[in-house]
């Protein structure tokens, strides 16, 4: 679906030109009805690569290809809807003249446009709004009429730069929501992010870029999978077993009849259990506790 | 053709952005000219009215072409509504032929609503419509439309200060292309003489579009001019326009 192959992109600036590198050889491929997620610090070079992919900037090196169209042929656009990171728009429009213009732009039917606009509208919760002038718009609105326009042309690639800026956490449930549902649609997703919780919730993959370098890429549950810290094994057991245990498990907790021990592995965990379970204990829970994302990025970020 | 899209769009916009209010400027301007001319004969009146009148729709028509053209292409890529059109099936030529097109239809009914009040008000001094003021009146959108392209052209690439000393510069060159060719033929530094050949042609001939003595004078104009007048304009408005594409066409809209 799209395929991303050494984009490398550097800038010129100053008055004596110093040359900075964005994005330096990255390779991509996004499969078709993948929810990728591109997580980076500010400055990393998502933004870069998303508008290298959208042509909006041309790479210094490097070839795209969106559905197999190479990115600079306005027919690889067609089918793709895009969420800007801050939301540009004409604000002396209203936002169903904005949607009419949009779709115009993809070349939709005027007949058809109609109904498109005010199922999206009523999508994004801006149907109330629809003849009020962009100008007038908060944040939060404007972003919910670009997530609006990005789906105008019922897109097979949406590439949504920070989708979840700017939204209320009501605003971001319903992004969440509706961006599942174009998962289940089989839709091909490509976003950056600042909010790892949403990328854990989304992302069927995730790829780390720091200082324009992929660092880390994989599939969301092999990175988390890989990643367990310990496990907590809950158990009820008699109180006259209390201070062996403790002995033999310093870390244990210990409430009413129940015992709470961490285990560092995942490897110590039937062990454990085998020794409780000896002992006339009742196995309650076991918990693997997995590092999340959040802790992985930054891990990943730091050692890069 | 998505420049058409892009065209209305940009019509809409510049029309919201209230620059008819100059039409009201421009009424007032012949209402009071005719006014203050009261006192003359009839024949006087119509005259002095017909030539302030189409001199004011010139500089009425090139201050905004200059104005709103300098920032026609760089106003999108400061407020980055670029992005919302790059990212779409669209070429970057389509782009700039359908903000360019947009500029000229408001131009036009700019140009169409002060014409009317030219009539009328003339209409009211000599009892009849002058029909013979249009060619002055079409060259004078031909020369808009050159001024138009040229501010387009120059604000593909840099900032609308720089523009509009650019273009406000070729339109006066683009004025005195007459004394140019004069220069030519009087010097005979062979260096000299091709740096003006250069400036000659390459700046476009403004003052080929000035009909407006002529008209108002009653006097005959060459066969075909009118024709020839629109094919050069046009050809060189097709010119700038492709230059401008090709220049816009790998721009990095950072």
């Amino acid at each position: 679906m799209l395929r991303i192959e050494n984009l490398t992109k550097t800038y010129s600036s100053g008055f004596i030109p110093r040359r900075t590198t964005a994005v330096c050889n990255l390779n991509l491929e996004i499969e078709k009805g993948e929810v990728f997620a591109f997580l980076g610090a500010n400055g990393a070079g998502k933004t870069t690569t998303i508008k290298a992919i959208l042509n909006i900037i041309s790479p210094t090196e490097g070839r795209i290809w969106i559905m197999g169209i190479d990115n600079r042929q306005k027919e690889a656009r067609r089918k793709v809807g895009f969420l800007p990171d801050q939301p540009y728009f004409y604000d002396y429009l209203t936002a169903k003249e904005f949607l009419f213009f949009t779709a115009r732009l993809y070349g939709m039917p005027k007949t058809e446009i109609s109904e498109k606009i005010y199922s999206l509208l009523e999508l994004v919760g801006l149907h109330e709004d629809a003849y009020l002038h962009l100008r007038k718009y908060s944040r939060g609105m404007l972003q919910r009429l670009a997530f609006a326009q990005a789906l105008i042309n019922d897109p097979e690639l949406l590439i949504l730069d920070e989708p979840m800026t700017g939204l209320d956490p009501l605003g971001r449930k319903q992004f969440r929501d509706i961006i599942l549902g174009l998962k289940e649609r089989k839709k091909t997703i490509f976003f950056s992010s600042h909010i790892l919780s949403d990328a854990e919730l989304i992302a069927d993959r995730v790829g780390i870029i720091n200082k324009g370098h992929l660092v880390n890429i994989g599939k969301l549950d092999d990175l988390l999978e890989t990643q367990i810290q310990e496990v907590e094994i809950t158990f009820q057991i008699n109180n006259s077993q209390l201070p062996e245990l403790k002995k033999q498990y310093p870390n244990l907790i210990s409430r009413d009849s129940k015992v709470l021990i961490k285990v560092p592995s995942e490897q110590h965990t039937m062990e454990v259990i085998r020794e409780l379970e000896t002992r006339g204990g009742h196995l309650i829970s076991v918990i693997p506790h997995k590092r999340n994302l959040e802790e992985i990025f930054v891990e990943e970020i730091k050692r890069s | 053709m998505k420049s058409f899209v892009i065209a209305a769009n940009t019509f809409r916009e510049t029309i919201r952005n209230r620059i008819m209010y100059n039409i009201l400027f421009f009424a007032i301007f012949v209402i009071g000219v005719s006014l203050l001319v009261s006192d003359w004969s009839i024949h006087q009146q119509a005259k002095i009215l017909k030539d302030f009148g189409l001199a004011a729709m010139s500089i009425f028509g090139l201050l905004i072409a200059i104005f709103i053209g300098i920032r026609l292409i760089y106003q999108e890529i400061e407020k980055r509504t670029i992005y919302m059109l790059v990212t779409k099936p669209i070429a970057r030529w389509e782009i700039i032929v359908g903000k360019y097109l947009g500029l000229i239809l408001t131009i036009a009914v700019n140009v169409l609503v002060m014409s009317l009040c030219l009539f009328a008000v003339d209409y009211l001094l000599e009892g009849f419509v002058n029909w013979e003021l249009t060619p002055a009146i079409l060259l004078i959108y031909v020369e808009i439309m050159v001024v138009i392209a040229l501010a387009t052209f120059f604000s593909t690439f840099t900032s609308p200060m720089i523009s509009a000393l650019l273009t406000i510069c070729l339109f006066v060159v683009g004025h005195l292309s007459p004394i140019l060719k004069l220069f030519l033929h009087t010097h005979t530094n062979t260096i000299f003489k091709l740096i003006l050949q250069g400036i000659y042609y390459a700046v476009p001939n403004l003052e080929y579009f000035n009909i407006r003595t002529a008209v108002v004078e009653s006097l005959p104009l060459p066969h075909h001019f009118l024709f020839y007048a629109l094919f050069y304009g046009i050809g060189y408005v097709g010119i700038l326009l492709l230059i401008s594409s090709f220049i816009f066409r790998r721009k990095d809209l950072k």
